[in-house]
C-alpha cells in the first residue's frame, strides 16, 4: 500500500522541509518514503506544494502525486484551499488545515474528511516565528500524524530532531507537534 | 553518530547528495566545481565534507564551468583521481573543454543533472546531455537515487581501465532525481575501497620526462586518436558489464545489465523503452497495465553511450511492438533513443511495429497513468 500526501503551503512557510521530516518518519518506521519539492515559485509568499510518499514497497514513480490519487492535503493556511481541485479528490480523502474555525468552503463538503488546528496560535505560543512569519509545518505534521496514525508520534518528533538537532529550536518544534496532536478536531 | 565501516547504511537522502556521497566514497584527488545556479547541492555536499575533513582532496573552487573542467584536465593529467559536477548551460558553457576531455581521453567523472536548455529554465528533461552524446565520453542514465550512487562509484572504474580510459557522464533527472530525497544504501568505506584501488596513470605529464598531450598535430594524428577511441568504446560494450559484476559482487544490488528489463517478456504485447526516471516510471505503469490484463515490458538501457546495440536486438526480436519515449528531441528530427533504435531496427533487419513519443520537455510531468494511457492507444488503433 502506498500513502500520498500533499502539503500546500506558501513560500516560506516550511512546506518543503516538512515534507522531509514526514518522510523521513517513516523512513524511521521502517517504510519507503519519497520527498518531492516543487521548486520554481519558491518565493516568499508564492503558492506552492510538496508531496510525500510513504510506501510499503518500494516506490518505483518519481512523477508529482496524481490528484485522484492523494489520501490527504495538509493546507498550511487557509487561503490555499481555493488551489485545491475538490471536486477531483476520491471520497474520503483527508484535509488537515491550518485554521481556527473550518472555512466556509468546507461547510458543507461531505464527501471528504476535513480536519483542523489552529498551528498559527501554537507556533505562536512555541515561539515558531521566523522573519515575521509563523512556522507552522511541524505543528501541521502533528496534526496529521493524529488525524492518520500513518507514522508514529515518536518517530515524527525524531525526525524534528533530525532535521533541527539539538536544542531550544528542536524543543519549541516538538512542544509544537504535542499541542498539535491533542488540539487536532475532525469537522 | 559513529558510522560502522562494515555494515551498509540506509540513508534518506537526495540524488544531489547520493552523488556526493559517491565520490566521497571514490577517493578522488581533485575535485573542481564553480559552485552557481544551475549547479546543484552536489558540489555544495562535497565542499562541506572539505570543509568538515570528511573527505580528503584538493578542492578547486573555479570561477566559471569552463574553468572546471580545465581544471581536472590538468589534474588527471598529473596523475590524479579527478571528479567535476554540472548541469544544463553549466554544461554547455564548458562545452568546448568537454571535447577536449573526450577525444584525449580523461578518465574524469561528472555528474551531469539533466535539465532543459535555452531560455534559461531550470527545469527536467534530457536535452543537455544529449547535446553532448558524441563528444567522446561514456553515458549512463540512472532511475532512482541508488541506482545514482552506485553508478557513479562504477563510474570511476570504468573510466580509469587502461582499456577504456575515457570520460564518464552519470546523468540524473533535475529535481526527480537530484532535489528528491529517497531512500540509498551506502556501502562501507571498506568495500568501496576494495572495489576501487587507487588511481593507476596510464600515462602522466613528468616534468623529468617530458611528453606533449592534447598539441597541435596533423590530420593522421587525429585520424589515429579517432580510431583509438572508436576501439576504447568497443572495449567498453564488453568491459561495463564486467565492472558492473564486480560491484555487484563485491558490494550489492547493482545488476550488470547494460539494458535492464522489467517485466515478463514472454506474451508482452508491447515493450515501452525509456531512459532515467521514465524508465522506472514505466515499470509502475505495466502493473497498471497488467490489471487491466494488458501484457507490456520494460527495457531501460542504463548506458547510452556506448549504445548497447547486441542487447537491444536480442529483446527487440522477442517482442510485437516498441514504444520508445524520449525526454529530449533531435530537432528535425525525432527522439535521440528513438533515431537510434531505428537504425538498428533497420541493420538488424527486425520486423517490429514502431511507436515514438516525445514526453516530459522542460519539466513537463510524466507519470506512469500516462504512459500506461499511451500504451493503451497504440493497442487500440490496431
Amino acid at each position: 500500500m502506498m500513502t500520498e500526501i500533499r502539503i500546500v503551503s506558501r513560500g516560506g512557510q516550511g512546506g518543503v522541509t516538512g515534507a522531509k521530516m514526514l518522510a523521513y518518519a517513516g523512513h524511521l518506521d521502517g517504510k519507503f518514503v519519497q520527498a518531492i519539492p516543487k521548486y520554481g515559485a519558491e518565493r516568499k509568499g508564492a503558492p506552492i506544494y510538496a508531496d510525500v510518499r510513504i510506501s510499503e514497497a518500494h516506490v518505483k514513480t518519481h512523477a508529482p502525486v496524481i490528484t485522484e490519487n492523494t489520501h490527504s492535503w495538509i493546507v498550511l493556511e487557509p487561503s490555499l484551499i481555493q488551489t485545491i481541485p475538490l471536486k477531483k479528490l476520491s471520497p474520503d480523502t483527508l484535509i488537515v488545515i491550518n485554521s481556527q474555525e473550518f472555512p466556509d468552503s468546507l461547510k458543507t463538503e461531505e464527501k471528504l474528511k476535513i480536519g483542523k488546528v489552529d498551528a498559527v496560535n501554537i507556533a505562536r505560543e512555541c515561539g515558531l516565528i521566523k522573519s515575521g512569519t509563523e512556522m507552522v509545518s511541524t505543528t501541521m505534521l502533528g496534526a496529521w500524524v493524529k488525524a492518520t496514525s500513518l507514522v508514529s508520534l515518536d518517530s515524527l518528533k525524531k525526525a524534528v530532531k533530525h532535521q533541527f538537532g539539538e536544542g531550544a529550536l528542536t524543543d519549541a518544534n516538538i512542544r509544537s507537534v504535542e499541542l498539535a496532536y491533542s488540539q487536532f478536531e475532525f469537522k | 553518530m559513529v558510522q560502522s565501516l562494515e555494515k551498509p547504511q540506509i540513508k534518506l537522502m537526495t540524488g544531489a547528495e547520493a552523488v556526493a556521497t559517491a565520490a566521497k566514497l571514490s577517493r578522488p584527488q581533485v575535485i573542481a566545481a564553480y559552485p552557481i545556479t544551475p549547479q546543484t547541492k552536489i558540489v555544495e555536499t562535497l565542499s562541506g565534507m572539505v570543509t568538515r575533513g570528511e573527505i580528503d582532496t584538493e578542492y578547486i573552487n573555479v570561477e566559471s564551468e569552463h574553468s572546471a573542467m580545465g581544471a581536472v584536465i590538468g589534474a588527471s593529467l598529473a596523475g590524479t583521481r579527478t571528479f567535476t559536477a554540472t548541469s544544463s548551460h553549466g554544461l554547455l558553457y564548458m562545452g568546448e573543454l568537454v571535447w577536449w576531455a573526450g577525444m584525449t581521453r580523461i578518465p574524469v567523472v561528472m555528474p551531469v543533472v539533466n535539465r532543459s536548455l535555452n531560455p534559461w529554465n531550470i527545469w527536467p528533461d534530457h536535452q543537455d546531455a544529449m547535446a553532448f552524446r558524441d563528444a567522446g565520453w561514456i553515458q549512463f542514465y540512472a532511475k532512482n537515487n541508488q541506482e545514482v550512487l552506485d553508478l557513479t562509484i562504477c563510474a570511476f572504474k570504468i573510466a580509469e581501465h587502461h582499456k577504456i580510459w575515457m570520460p564518464v557522464m552519470v546523468c540524473l533527472d533535475g529535481f526527480i532525481l537530484s532535489h528528491t530525497s529517497a531512500q540509498v544504501e551506502i556501502p562501507p568505506q571498506t568495500k568501496v575501497d576494495d572495489f576501487l584501488p587507487p588511481f593507476k596513470p596510464l600515462a602522466m605529464l613528468d616534468p623529468d620526462d617530458p611528453f606533449a598531450h592534447g598539441s597541435l598535430t596533423d590530420s593522421k594524428g587525429i585520424w589515429e586518436q579517432r580510431m583509438s577511441l572508436i576501439d576504447g568504446f568497443n572495449n567498453a560494450c564488453i568491459l561495463i558489464p564486467q565492472i558492473l559484476t564486480e560491484y555487484t559482487e563485491k558490494i550489492g544490488r547493482l545488476g550488470n545489465y547494460m539494458i535492464e528489463v522489467t517485466g515478463d517478456i514472454k506474451g508482452a504485447e508491447c515493450a515501452i523503452i525509456a531512459l532515467g526516471t521514465m524508465g522506472e516510471e514505466a515499470e509502475q505503469a505495466i502493473e497498471l497495465l497488467s490489471e487491466k490484463n494488458i501484457k507490456a515490458v520494460v527495457f531501460r538501457p542504463r548506458v547510452f553511450r556506448p549504445f548497447p546495440k547486441k542487447e537491444l536486438i536480442s529483446l527487440i526480436r522477442q517482442v510485437p511492438r516498441l514504444l520508445v519515449i524520449d525526454r529530449a528531441v533531435s530537432f528535425g528530427n525525432a527522439g535521440q533513443l528513438a533515431i537510434e533504435i531505428q537504425a538498428e531496427l533497420y541493420a538488424h533487419e527486425v520486423s517490429v511495429e514502431f511507436h515514438q513519443i516525445i514526453k516530459g520537455l522542460g519539466g513537463m510531468d510524466v507519470n506512469y497513468a500516462d504512459i500506461a494511457a499511451e500504451v493503451e492507444k497504440i493497442l487500440k488503433e490496431e
